[in-house]
């Protein structure tokens, strides 16, 4: 069976809804009593069923049934909130997730194993509420009239409506039973179920408020544009889904959205092709959700794709229109260049998501992997609205993992430990994110022991990763630890130490163009820093000219340029470096850098460029200015080749290379170290 | 709206005469909750309702699931034709009817 978009929907909501489940869930432990979070969890489980009994999903409609009498009697302040309902409610959004996976993804039945878990889990949560059995059998069976219905619903024909009174509609003097006797005029109202979830108890129940929902199966010749008409007076606040017979589902899809686009009357009754918005929202939430629209990344890429495209058009044209010297021209050409650099930032924003969604997943992960490892650790995020690119997000994920694991089984020592070296007993973990210089940097940092600068040098020594006389700084010994093969664990766990991970974290992250560091003091903590460029696509980049070929420097990490004075230049050559102000400036000479033959130029430039702590100059013969850079990849043949990171197209069609300013910043500084080590070892050799 | 209410052998036989609507919700409802306060059996006459609207019905729901939630006897009697008109239309006449929990499930 050819999986239709509606449930494609449906498992992207019910992996979201579970996402906000789970979280709150979380601020559950501290709020234990909070109504609005109880809602939030009890509508999340509610929506779940909803929609997949309209697939006719019963499996899951069957559990997560059982989940949300529970969390009705949570709601109801039946059952008292403690860290036991708390654990089994995760492990049952778990398993949720996993029957979702298993039936709607997969179309599979559930393994011999899962069904273990189900019985379990049912156990568990029915034996909660077992002073109110009978209520709970009865609800099952009105539930399963409830899905025998819905499958008639599936019918070819049928229209489904699904109505959420927005909570004044009475108080603005309109009346919901007024909308649905209406649509009784336009058609046939096949079948119909009323609810009223979401009123509160009677001391909290507004009667002037509206609480009713509809779930309306209803057939009819009328068009979208019609039925989503009758609701147009009290759509506001409301949220109003319709779905279109299926049979009709994919051909209207594409004039509804036409309808979409030209027609803002759709703007909050939503004609939706699957009908799965989440309907149980609070106001703010739904106010919020209805300007988002979900769009496929793949769409996004073309556009950022055409975008570079366009850049590269526009510089084209500059050239030309500069060379004609018709000011006219000119002055049209430079309106059209602003409006493309606009074009292109504003692109490359759609890209940029919060981390904040990434941080929070951690929230669940702290808080499975400190009662496995039986330590109170809490996780503090900040910076949670910092943005970075969608496909930097997605692929940042396993690293911080695996750093955050890391922290919480070896950073943070166990409560006694921490207790006998006078720090609180619960251990701290951060989760923190900035922007810097182009660059957005992450941090996780805990307040355990910090690394041992010796137990690491013997360790490397050890493994042959440095010699004995090996002259480094502590900063360097902490970066050992990402080293591949390197581990420092004196016991095996399980959740890391086993010698691989931070040398495939530093891996992931270089292969995102990013560096990664470490920080730590012994007794007071340990930081990891993770610095990402911003986006993978286009940069403001800084032309410069060395022999015949050009080289984009990206403009972020430009701190200034100065030029070579012609006695430092000698100097400059056999030093290897430049005194900057009473600073030591490593230098690199892009000409022997690249083995570029050729006559050496009358005047070399210094570009100065920075990235993290470190700085070096880049020498180059010409400096040209400033260029928005659409960046290509080079292809797999010029992977390894060091110092490059990509390739660009000027506006005269000329193809130039991006410099990789990191590995060459990396490669000064190093070449520096060897050359103070010489000249001590010289010293040495010598007395 | 009035609400006249007797006991009899321990049931509440409760009558609401007049309109429901939303105009007089918010002076009905802690006079519901009252007669609901005074049994644990309570017997409730519709017939001599003459306006009906999704206020009113909203109420319904809430009384009969305030006594779900007590573990008292609640009863609807005596439909007046508005009150059908709109338990008929909705398909709520069935749990109305019988005493199966309106709370429970969508």
């Amino acid at each position: 069976m050819n999986l239709d978009k509606a449930l494609q929907t449906f498992i992207i909501e019910s992996h979201d809804l579970l996402q906000d489940m789970e979280s709150s869930l979380l601020r559950l432990e501290s709020a234990p009593n909070d109504p609005d979070i109880l809602g939030a969890i009890f509508r999340a489980a509610h929506t779940i069923k909803g929609s997949a009994g309209m697939f006719g999903l019963d499996l899951i409609v069957n559990f997560t049934h059982v989940v949300e009498s529970v969390l009705d009697k949570l709601r109801d302040g039946k059952i008292v909130v403690n860290g036991e309902v708390v654990e089994l409610l995760l492990k049952s959004g778990d398993y949720i997730g996993n029957l979702v996976t298993v039936v709607a993804v997969n179309g599979e039945i559930p393994t011999a194993e899962m069904i273990a878990v189900e019985s379990e889990l049912s156990l568990r949560l029915s034996s909660l509420f077992n002073h109110d059995n009978n209520s709970l059998s009865s609800a099952s069976e009105q539930d399963g009239v409830r899905s025998a219905e819905l499958d008639d619903s599936a019918q070819m024909d049928v229209w489904h409506l699904s109505l959420l009174f927005g909570s004044s509609v009475l108080r603005d003097g309109m009346d919901p039973l007024s909308f649905v006797r209406y649509l009784g005029t336009l058609g046939e109202i096949v079948n119909i179920t009323m609810s009223a979830d979401t009123m509160p108890k009677s001391e909290y129940m507004d009667p002037e408020a509206c609480y009713l929902e509809f779930e309306i199966d209803f057939r009819s010749e009328a068009d979208e544009e019609t039925i989503a008409g009758v609701f147009d007076f009290v759509r506001e606040g409301s949220v109003i889904n319709i779905v279109p017979p299926r049979k009709k589902i994919n051909e209207d899809i594409s004039i509804i959205n036409h309808a979409y686009e030209s027609d803002q009357r759709f703007d909050d009754v939503q004609v939706m092709d699957g009908g799965l918005e989440k309907r149980h929202q609070t106001k703010d939430r739904k106010v919020q959700e209805n300007r988002y629209i979900r769009v496929h990344a793949d769409k996004l890429d073309s556009l950022i794709n055409l975008v570079g495209e366009l850049v590269i058009a526009g510089a084209s044209t500059n050239l030309l229109a500069a060379r004609s010297g018709n000011p006219l021209l000119l002055e049209s050409t430079s309106v059209v260049s602003s409006l493309v650099e606009d074009i292109r930032d504003s692109a490359l924003q759609l890209r940029m998501v919060p981390i904040g969604e990434t941080f929070n997943r951690f929230q669940r992960v702290v808080h499975d992997v400190s009662q496995e490892l039986g330590k109170d650790i809490e996780l503090v995020i900040s910076g949670a609205e910092t943005e970075l690119d969608k496909t930097v997000i997605d692929k940042i994920g396993d690293p911080l993992m695996h750093l955050v694991r890391n922290a919480m089984d070896h950073g943070i020592e166990s409560a006694e430990l921490r207790i006998a070296s006078g720090k609180p007993a619960k251990g701290m973990l951060y989760l923190n994110a900035y922007h810097d210089a182009g660059n957005i940097v992450i941090e996780v940092a805990d307040d355990g022991s910090g690394l041992n600068c010796e137990r690491l040098l013997k360790k490397a020594i050890e493994r042959g990763l440095v010699t004995v006389n090996a002259n480094l700084s502590d900063h360097e010994i902490y970066n050992l630890i990402f080293e591949p093969g390197f581990s420092t664990a004196e016991k095996l766990s399980n959740l890391s130490g086993r010698g691989v991970g931070m040398d495939v974290v530093r891996r992931n992250i270089e292969a995102l163009r990013g560096t990664v560091e470490l920080d730590s003091e012994p007794g007071v903590g340990t930081t990891v820093r993770i610095r990402l460029p911003l986006t993978l696509a286009i940069i403001d980049g800084f032309l410069v000219g060395v022999n015949h070929a050009t080289y984009v420097i990206p403009l972020d990490m430009v701190t200034e340029c100065v030029e070579l004075d012609v006695r430092e230049r000698q100097a400059g050559r056999q030093r290897g470096y430049l005194n900057l102000r009473g600073v030591v400036l490593p230098l690199v000479w892009l000409r022997e850098q690249f083995d570029m033959m050729g006559e050496e130029a009358r005047r070399e430039n210094v570009v100065v460029v920075h990235y993290g702590v470190h700085q070096a100059g880049l020498v180059v013969d010409d400096l040209m200015g400033e260029f928005q850079t659409v960046i290509k990849p080079l292809g797999h043949l010029f992977g390894n080749v060091k110092g490059i990171s990509g390739s660009t197209i000027l506006g005269s069609g000329e193809v130039v290379l991006i410099l990789d300013v990191p590995s060459l910043i990396q490669h000064a500084v190093e070449r520096e170290n060897i050359t103070v080590v010489t000249e001590q070892n010289r010293f040495l050799t010598t007395t | 709206m009035d609400v006249q209410a007797k006991m009899k052998n321990g049931i509440c036989k409760v009558r609401l005469v007049g309109d429901m609507t939303i105009y007089n919700a918010a002076d009905m409802k802690p006079q519901l909750m009252k007669q609901l306060g005074r049994a644990t059996e309570l017997d409730v006459d519709l017939s001599g309702i003459l306006e009906f609207d999704s206020a009113g019905l909203q109420l319904l729901i809430l009384l009969k699931r305030e006594a779900m939630h007590q573990n008292k006897v609640l009863r609807f009697q005596a439909y007046s034709e508005v009150v059908m008109e709109v338990l008929t239309m909705t398909r709520a006449d069935t749990i109305f009817g019988d005493s199966v929990m309106l709370s429970s499930g969508i």
